[in-house]
């Protein structure tokens, strides 16, 4: 009896082997388990748009919004200082926005060291594909994050003014900022290849189209009106106008659909700070987010503009009156990133710079206009001359997408272009250029080689 | 017939009882009470008994002759009594002396006990009944002031809050900085994060433990007593022993105490009137007309009709009861020790109480000579009934965004939504949190030759814990029945070890103990969680609808420790002991390449008291001298650290009705221990047969390779990366006292102090800047040369008198009107310099009183939420300390002019920080005042039960503090994304950083204790 205890202890004892130290972590996928085929990799191709599609759900409109002069400043919270322009690298909002738009990016360059490696057997039809794609998602992501924590292309006329950091790789080494121009010439090379090996048609997927329509976005942003016009006249007839008037209630239906983010139902939103900050739940509750006074006004300047109907006013006629939008009054929605409206408003003030086909951007601007009133009795006159192209294409860029992000980014961009000391086009009081209209860096930033930007100083 | 029978039975028991005679007898203490369960062995015989419940015990069946007898108790000095029986019986009267000397009692040092005089490392023991004495949330804030160098800080006022338990201040940065809890052999789940972060507090593993239980807690302070648990000691190891009985016959225990709660300090915020008042100076001071603009879109009408006091809607007396049932059966081969408990112990936030039901059954058996099993169970339930609190909503939300100009009900029974409604939130949130635990063990003595014995314990802790939400259509805003979540953990904790013990003598003089041993510790937890819209109730009340709710998987823990260890002691005539330990250790948390480390210490002592020129000193009784150096380490990092992990394709995370699949985190196979050197000496002094007893302790441990998780540039993709950096110094000195003032008959008094000086320092970070770790949201940094949990803060120099404005110090020291986050440097830190209690026991006849005082010193409060409580006028509600401001020019004020512009103080946002708001944290608190009255033993007797006790305590009720705030003593919950971050909130900030963090509680309450 004695000997059995004692030889079941000894067993038990000296029978623990290495093997036991063999514990995977509970409910984690490693590397070597996840990554082995080629669905695997369309998998986290996927991943990214659900990453981007997560800050295109509103969170990259509402910074660019926060920062111009369409909303009324807001109640509390780190987004305040977004919107008096005194963002500090402490800021959680946004240093988290910030690090969800490299995110995906390390998830491209993954996917392209990779395909570079070939240790997973893919087709090529297919890697052409994902290389492609994953340059789309890295320029588009590349785009947002230098016009929000940069100051804008222009800014210096050789555009050697910090940008910044230009990931390519999956490598953990901090890096420095890059130069504005430095930044566009990268995503403009990204895109390139995009538009060079992306399919014509790709489901809800970045198709050729998409790629040139961003990088027409890119050279608008840039004011390279020949390389906007160019590209453009490439895709605009491809699409034709819709009838709906409001595009988030058939982003990826209609026909002006060029690439958007698709959301399945409630549970998978796609536009949930769109929704979350401006749906009006009921008037005595208003949305989180109120509209400026000037974007009331202008939004509601004429009645007869059927796109007056997206706005509403709440304690109107008492000193708490305040304003709200109606377009995001869903349970989900998809979100329209690049369509044929902006196409046509770009090609129109591009036309209209370079003085050439004045007769397509007049037609462009009254694309937009007689839809929007249902009928021609506003449209620009024929013979309109270049500079009320220009005015008139600018005026329905406000009015044709409230609320999108656009606004700031348009204003940046006309005072680069027209106003370089900066001292007539302002941005809700401040001049374009001032330093705090660059978000500033997350803290995590910071090191040696890492320079941030000016905070605050914007009148 | 009748009578035959009689009379046969009469011979029969005459026959049985040969002899008549018998001695009996009374044992008494020195205060004439009754010495139960003393054992009485006759001498040179097999015969004996033990004492009952009045101390009294007969002895049959002896002849008449001379014996000795044997009379022992736990406590007492054992005594040798002659007897000389005749052909009658006789009577006696033993008096039995208390055996005073403490340095004699047992100590369980880890894989065994030793006696205290014999521990060559630093060893704090506190008595079950020392951690009894008080109502406390969880047993570990029972420890409070009672251990030199354990510094614990009191969780908030929820019911069940954690303590923060730190052991010679704290050497780690991201890795679980706690100490290590073993009870009866068993390392615990322990894991504080279970439910991330929720509601203002984290979880409690500790809280399903019944103090009842415990009958000792030892903590290993130096890797001289630690190193044994070599790979976990870093942060000092608590060793739990529950109680198992010892004396022969029954003892049977209950009790039962009710009390109320109530906060240390009443948060005491503005009415309406006032906080209208001072929005429309804020208005007029940014040079507007008019009437200031209103939050929450109130109309000044609806605003003047209002005045919600929110602090009164959320708190209230909180009410607490408790019962327990102690029964305890030894005998000669078996043991049994049976535990109940059921304890409700309501929080003054309403609707928050944490009930614990437990049941523990501990057994002894003695099978034969060389055969011994143990075996020890306990069944625990907590249920928390949870509400928000702090930053969350509930108290917190009365105390900073729910202003009182918001009423709870609009005028048509609706409830107000324009504004923070923690009612209207109490009201249509359910919340409940409910933890299973089943910690069992089962033990094997074998002593197969003489001096050899191998002891073999397997165990298992089980736990299973489930948080049920459920939330009504007023707060998802759809019409529906509301929205029900359940998150679920199961996590099965396996255990077992092996060691072999060999003592031998040579000669008179040397004596040896060998012992070596394996263990093998295996953990794995499993985390579920399932949600659905229109459920009536918490699935706990509609279990019907878990049947259709989707399950998620989500990442739990699964980890395994493998260790071989040895400890050799040598004993030269009982006054020099050198004790040797080893210990390999192998975690699956590090890489192939770093998994294994070795833990080795070094000790010895030397008891000069034995030595003959002190042998036979009047003054000093005991004399102890020891040393030791060792090293310890710690793994408390989260399982898949150095990993690159991803997220699968069956993640159930589609874009575009097509799954995905992407990394989560960065991998850095490189990842090793976290090691500490340590080295200690103490003196152990006993003075006047040790009634007065003295510890003094230095020490010094210095930690290496600190696994931090790093804060790099966001652009890399991912914004933190697990490693190895720097180093941290903990150097301190400990200082215990224990003496019995007075011992009279009818008057004693005795006190027990101790203090602690800990003096801490980051002496590296690598290549980081202080922002590569930061404490969450509580604004404490790495900074080198300054403790873990330095506050690195822009300082605050005045008030402008002439504009009001706030004037800062730029890096240099100068005044100016910037705010720069360039100019943030190291000015506070949230350790204090001391910490240590006084308890003071009087004794007066059947009375006793016992006071606890309990004292921190040196370290800063960090009152975060203030910087939107005073001054800075948002949709945040006031405190009246915020009158002390600047309101014309020439104006001497603590704050600058009120605004609602945080531009005016030049601030870049509302939540800007300054050390305007870091404050003094030093405190001395009354933590325990107990006033007890003993039923006397003779009316015991006529109540037919052994003792009685009734007891009055009261918590809290008296603190002496200069901080300005609510109450200086802070543990708060901690903040953060993943293990590690979160280990680094409470690390770096989880103590003397508050944020709406509620006060902590008081306490009144009556206690029966009864002995049958």
């Amino acid at each position: 009896m004695k000997k059995i205890f004692i030889i079941a202890l000894a067993i038990i004892s000296f029978s623990s082997c290495r093997k036991w130290l063999d514990v995977k972590p509970e409910g984690v996928q490693l590397e070597e388990d996840a990554v082995k085929t080629q669905a695997d990799l369309q998998a986290i191709l996927n991943s990214t748009y659900d990453a981007l599609a997560n800050q295109y759900n509103g969170q990259v409109q509402l910074f660019n919004e926060l920062l111009g002069d369409n909303l009324e400043k807001p109640q509390s919270g780190f987004v305040v200082p977004i919107y008096l322009r005194t963002t500090n690298f402490f800021n959680a909002d946004v240093g988290g926005l910030y690090t969800e738009m490299y995110r995906p990016v390390f998830r491209v360059n993954f996917l392209l060291e990779k395909l570079n490696e070939k240790s997973i057997v893919v087709d090529p039809v297919n890697e052409q594909r994902i290389i492609a794609e994953s340059k789309f998602l890295r320029a588009l992501a590349h785009f947002d994050i230098v016009r929000l924590w940069a100051q804008p292309y222009g800014y210096t006329p050789d555009n050697t003014h910090p940008g910044i950091v230009i990931k390519k790789s999956t490598n953990t080494e901090p890096l420095p900022r890059s130069s504005v121009g430095g930044v566009y010439d990268f995503i403009i090379s990204d895109l390139n290849d995009a538009i060079a090996n992306l399919p014509e048609s790709n489901g809800n997927y970045a198709n050729k189209n998409a790629a040139r329509a961003l990088l027409a976005k890119v050279y608008f942003q840039m004011n390279n009106y020949t390389k906007t016009k160019e590209l453009c006249d490439l895709v605009i007839p491809a699409y034709s106008m819709d009838t709906t008037l409001n595009r988030f209630e058939n982003a990826l239906t209609s026909t002006e659909n060029i690439f958007s983010f698709r959301s399945t139902g409630p549970q998978d939103n796609r536009a949930s700070r769109f929704i979350g900050n401006f749906r009006i739940v009921n008037p005595a509750n208003p949305a989180p987010y109120r509209l400026s006074r000037s974007m009331y006004l202008a939004g509601t300047a004429d009645a007869a503009d059927r796109r007056s109907n997206f706005y509403a006013v709440f304690n109107a006629g008492t000193s708490t009156e305040t304003y709200g939008i109606k377009k995001f009054d869903f349970d989900f929605l998809s979100v329209p990133m690049i369509y044929l409206t902006q196409l046509k408003l770009m090609r129109a003030e591009a036309n209209a710079q370079l003085g050439s086909d004045l007769n397509i951007a007049v037609d462009d601007v009254n694309a937009i206009i007689s839809r929007a009133y249902g009928s021609n009795v506003n449209n620009l006159p024929a013979n309109a001359s270049a500079s009320q192209i220009i005015a008139e294409a600018r005026k329905q860029r406000r009015l044709e997408f409230p609320i999108e992000g656009e606004r700031t980014q348009d204003l940046k961009r006309i005072g680069a272009k027209e106003d370089p000391t900066g001292s007539n086009i302002k941005i809700r009081d401040s001049r374009w250029n001032c330093p705090g209209l660059a978000l500033q860096f997350p803290v995590n930033e910071r090191t040696s080689i890492f320079v941030f930007n000016e905070e605050g100083n914007c009148e | 017939m009748k009578q035959k029978l009689l009379i046969f039975l009469f011979l029969l028991i005459g026959v049985s009882i040969a002899h008549a005679q018998s001695i009996r007898g009374v044992i008494t203490d020195n205060k004439k009470e009754a010495v139960i369960g003393a054992t009485i062995k006759v001498e040179g015989t097999s015969t004996g008994a033990v004492t009952d419940a009045l101390g009294a015990f007969e002895i049959k069946g002896l002849k008449p002759g001379n014996y000795k007898l044997k009379i022992s108790s736990v406590g007492y000095s054992s005594i040798v009594k002659e007897v000389t029986l005749g052909t009658s019986s006789v009577n006696i009267e033993v008096v039995m002396k208390e055996d005073l000397k403490q340095m004699d009692e047992l100590v369980v040092v880890g894989y065994g006990v030793q006696r205290k005089r014999e521990v060559t490392g630093a060893v704090s023991k506190i008595g079950g009944k020392e951690l009894n004495d008080l109502p406390v949330p969880s047993f570990e804030a029972a420890m409070q002031g009672k251990a030199a160098g354990v510094q614990v800080t009191v969780g908030s006022g929820m019911a069940g809050a954690a303590s923060i338990v730190r052991v010679r201040g704290i050497s780690s940065i991201s890795a679980s900085g706690d100490p290590l809890y073993v009870v009866d052999g068993i390392p615990i789940t322990q894991d504080y994060f279970m439910l991330g972060n929720s509601g203002g507090m984290n979880n409690n593993p500790l809280a399903t433990l019944n103090p009842d239980d415990i009958e000792s807690v030892e903590i290993l302070k130096d890797a001289a007593a630690n190193a044994i648990y070599g790979s976990r000691g870093a942060n000092g190891v608590i060793l739990i022993t529950t109680k198992r009985a010892k004396k022969p016959g029954w003892k049977l225990t209950a009790s039962a105490r009710a009390g109320v709660s109530l906060p240390t300090a009443r948060p005491r915020m503005l009415n309406s009137k006032e906080w209208l008042q001072l929005n429309q100076e804020a208005w007029e001071n940014d040079g507007n007309a008019g009437r200031a603009t209103l939050p929450g879109g109130m109309t000044y009408a609806q605003a003047n009709s209002n005045n919600t006091d929110w602090v009164e809607e959320t708190i209230h007396t909180g009410f607490k009861h408790g019962y327990t049932f102690g029964a305890a059966k030894g005998g000669e081969k078996l043991n049994t020790q049976m535990n109940i408990s059921y304890d409700d112990n309501g929080s003054y936030l309403r609707g928050n109480n944490f009930v614990r039901t437990t049941g523990r059954l501990n057994m002894d058996y003695k099978a034969n000579k060389w055969l011994k099993f143990g075996y020890n169970s306990s069944l625990s339930s907590g249920v928390n009934n949870r509400v928000n609190a702090a930053w969350s909503g509930g108290l917190g939300a009365a105390m900073s965004t729910a202003l009182p100009i918001y009423p709870i009900k609009n005028a048509d029974g609706t409830w107000y939504r324009g504004g923070s409604n923690p009612v209207r939130d109490m009201n249509n949130m359910k919340w409940r949190t409910e933890e299973l635990r089943a910690l069992n063990g089962i033990s094997v003595d074998i002593t197969p030759v003489k001096n050899l014995i191998v002891r073999g314990q397997a165990s298992y802790d089980y736990m299973n814990l489930q948080d049920d939400q459920w939330r009504s259509s007023e707060i998802t805003g759809r019409a529906d029945d509301g929205d029900a979540y359940r998150g679920m953990a199961f996590v099965k904790n396996f255990n077992y070890y092996a060691t072999a013990t060999y003592l031998s003598k040579i000669g008179e003089n040397h004596s040896f103990s060998v012992m070596a041993g394996n263990e093998f510790q295996r953990a794995n937890t499993l985390r579920r969680r399932t949600f659905a819209s229109n459920v009536p109730n918490m699935y706990v009340k509609s279990p019907e609808f878990l049947l259709t709710s989707p399950v998620y998987v989500d990442n739990g823990t699964n980890w395994a420790f493998l260790s071989y260890f040895g400890r050799a002691n040598y004993d030269y005539k009982g006054k020099i002991n050198v004790q040797a330990v080893y210990r390999v250790d192998a975690s699956s948390r590090f890489g192939e390449n770093y998994r294994w480390a070795t833990f080795p210490s070094l000790s010895a002592g030397w008891i000069i008291s034995e030595e003959k020129f002190l042998k036979d000193s009047r003054t000093i009784s005991f004399l102890k001298v020891r040393a030791g150096w060792g090293r310890s380490g710690n793994a408390g990092i989260p399982d898949d650290a150095r990993y690159g992990t991803y997220s699968s394709a069956s993640n159930n995370i589609e874009y575009n009705d097509t799954s995905t699949l992407f990394p989560t985190k960065l991998p850095n196979q490189n990842l090793r221990w976290e090691t500490s050197d340590n080295f200690d000496i103490g003196l152990e002094v006993g003075f006047f047969k040790d009634r007065l007893t003295i510890e003094a302790d230095y020490y010094e441990k210095r930690t290496k390779d600190v696994l931090m998780e790093l804060s790099i540039p966001a652009s890399v993709g991912f914004p933190t990366y697990w490693s190895n950096v720097g180093g941290i110094l903990n150097r301190g000195f400990e200082f215990s006292l224990k003496s019995k003032n007075i011992m009279t008959k009818n008057f004693q008094w005795s006190t027990n102090f101790n203090v602690a000086r800990n003096y801490n320092e980051i002496t590296s970070i690598g290549v980081y800047s202080e922002d590569a770790v930061s404490g969450g949201t509580n604004d404490t940094r790495v900074v080198v040369g300054n403790p873990v949990g330095t506050n690195y803060l822009i300082r605050w120099s005045r008030v402008d008198p002439a504009t009001g404005r706030p004037i800062y110090l730029d890096i240099n020291g100068n005044e100016t009107f910037v705010y720069n986050n360039s100019n943030r440097t190291a000015v506070g830190k949230i350790l204090p310099d001391a910490i240590g209690g006084i308890t003071n026991n009087l004794r007066y006849k059947n009375w006793d009183l016992s006071m606890l005082v309990v004292f921190s010193v040196g370290s800063n409060i960090y009152e975060s939420s203030q910087k939107r409580q005073a001054s800075l006028i948002t949709d945040w509600n006031m405190d009246p300390r915020v009158y002390d401001r600047w309101r014309t020019p020439g104006d001497i004020s603590k704050f600058p002019r009120l605004t609602k512009d945080f531009r005016t103080y030049g601030l870049p946002d509302e939540w800007s920080n300054t050390t305007l708001w870091l404050k003094d944290g030093s405190y001395a608190r009354l933590r325990n005042l107990t006033l007890a009255y003993n039923v006397p033993a003779a009316t015991c007797k006529r109540m037919h039960i052994a003792s009685l006790r009734i007891s009055a305590i009261a918590t809290n009720i008296f603190t002496l503090t200069n901080y300005d705030g609510l109450d200086p003593e802070i543990g708060r919950d901690s903040e953060g994304g993943g293990t590690g971050a979160l280990n680094t909130s409470r690390n770096l900030g989880a103590q003397n950083i508050t944020y709406l963090t509620p006060p902590q509680e008081k306490s009144y309450t009556i206690q029966l204790n009864l002995e049958f």
